[in-house]
């Protein structure tokens, strides 16, 4: 692992705050939101840049982030398996987690990030109240991306899944901040 | 019923489009020509404009580009001619701002499109109730409308009780004394929707209640359409998430959660598409 020790700290405390509510400020510096939209994913190293996705239901919004070199990325994909629909995949494979996480992390490499150096954040999966789990899709979605970074040796570093809420979320390519805003406030992930 | 009150106290409530009522009486008379239709829409620009705007959007584009409204009418058909009509109609209805709901207009518009599309599609896998499940899902919530104009004074009480926990059915009747179901359904009243239309409205949170037949069949189309719509995102409002999905409605449809999960799958575009081109392209919010 290279070390990303020190540009981390700030990131490490955030993440420890994971959870807490309050308004989070943004810092002062001109930044462009750049909008993931439902199915895409997006990889930027312009560290004017804040990655957004809004209005997070069942989908789930996987956030990367290379502290060293200030490279970001995140999805927000819709449904656990590509299967359902191969077309679909072909056109929009970031509809789904197991055709669209992986292009995440090649177009992170792409850049020249390596694996262990990935911050790793995830949010969303949240679910209507559903008595037998018909459409419990959220829980569906976290499940498959669980068992895919099992697989492939990824940790989570901080998540915020589940739950009957709707998120918005914020990755702010200079200091590598990510922000949640859910109905119940604003705060760090 | 306390909904009257609603329904009557709204002065600026907009009549029903004398064109879209045209147009959905062409289109069930078999004696109706392209030629005849495309006579009705010639005269209302922005049905045009709208029809040709979706005609080339990415969900509906082919080879060559559309210019006229006999290729429109043609590449789109004219059911969806008619939903276009009516769309974009609806679409002027919605006010800037939906208090009430912590809603601006374009979540809600953006809740009623993928409603109506998911209903569409629901239908379609089904084959029930095809020839309204798209508009039934488009003017579902259409009570929310009024309510959220007349009733600026409740706002609070009602958030209130949706932040104690209540569901927005619950929240809506204990301080108003009824939901946007009830009035919606007078709305579907005073716009003469076919009868099954006006008991998706009205029952589209319990759809098990709706009379048994077409009706109770669109009401748990719509029901789970929009279920599925909150689900994905689409126009988050102050309900969120704390909403249910009938396991009795889905059983009733016999509908299975991979059908589901490949219509969400195949109605992104048409979705995006239809939300966009209806708005006049107004920014997403």
């Amino acid at each position: 692992m290279a070390n990303p020790k020190t540009d981390n700290q700030q990131l490490s405390a955030s993440a420890a705050q994971a959870g807490t509510t309050g308004r989070v400020h943004s810092p002062a510096m001109p930044a462009t939101l750049v909008t993931v939209d439902i199915a895409e994913f997006k990889v930027t190293d312009d560290p004017g840049h804040v990655l957004v996705t809004y209005a997070l239901g069942s989908c789930i919004a996987v956030i990367l982030y290379e502290p060293t070199k200030k490279v970001g990325g995140m999805i927000h994909y819709m449904l656990p398996q590509s299967s359902v629909s191969p077309d679909k995949a072909k056109e929009r494979p970031a509809m789904f987690a197991d055709t669209g996480i992986p292009l995440l992390f090649e177009a992170m490499y792409a850049k020249n990030c390596k694996k262990p150096d990935l911050i790793v954040k995830v949010c969303g999966g949240a679910k209507l109240y559903d008595d037998n789990g018909v459409f419990d899709i959220g829980k569906r979605n976290f499940t498959i991306l669980r068992q895919m970074f099992w697989k492939n040796g990824v940790n989570i570093t901080a998540a915020d899944v589940g739950g009957q809420t709707s998120r918005t979320t914020k990755l702010f390519l200079a200091s590598g901040l990510c922000t949640i805003r859910s109905p119940g406030g604003e705060y760090e992930l | 019923m306390m909904a009257e009150r609603f329904v009557s106290k709204v002065k600026a409530l907009p009549a029903f489009s004398a064109t879209v009522a045209k147009l959905s009486a062409m289109v069930n008379d078999d004696r109706s020509s392209v030629q005849s239709i495309t006579e009705v829409l010639r005269v209302d620009p922005g049905i045009t404009g709208n029809m040709l705007r979706l005609a080339n959007s990415a969900a509906f584009r082919g080879r060559s580009e559309i210019t006229s409204v006999n290729e429109a009418i043609t590449r789109l058909g004219i059911k969806r001619v008619v939903e276009v009509a009516v769309g974009g109609w609806f679409r002027s209805t919605i006010p800037g701002k939906l208090p009430l709901y912590e809603e601006g207009s374009e979540a809600f518009w953006s809740h009623s499109v993928s409603t109506a599309v998911y209903a569409e599609r629901i239908s379609k896998v089904l084959n029930r109730a095809r020839e309204s499940a798209f508009t039934a899902g488009l003017m579902h919530d259409v009570g929310k409308i009024v309510i959220a104009v007349v009733l600026a004074e409740d706002l609070d009480r009602v958030r209130g009780k949706l932040k104690e926990g209540a569901t927005l059915i619950d929240a809506e009747r204990e301080i108003l004394q009824t939901d946007h179901t009830e009035v919606g359904l007078g709305i579907a009243e005073r716009w003469k929707l076919p009868s099954a239309m006006a008991d998706a409205i009205r029952w589209h949170h319990d759809p098990l209640s709706a009379p048994e037949g077409t009706g109770r069949d669109l009401a748990g189309i719509v029901h789970i359409a929009s279920c599925m719509s909150h689900s994905f995102g689409f126009g988050a409002d102050v309900g969120g998430l704390q909403r249910s999905m009938s396991p009795a409605a889905l059983t009733h449809l016999g509908l299975r959660r991979d059908q589901m999960a490949l219509i969400a799958a195949e109605s992104l575009d048409e979705i995006n598409s239809i939300s966009k081109t209806l708005s006049g392209g107004k920014k997403k919010s």
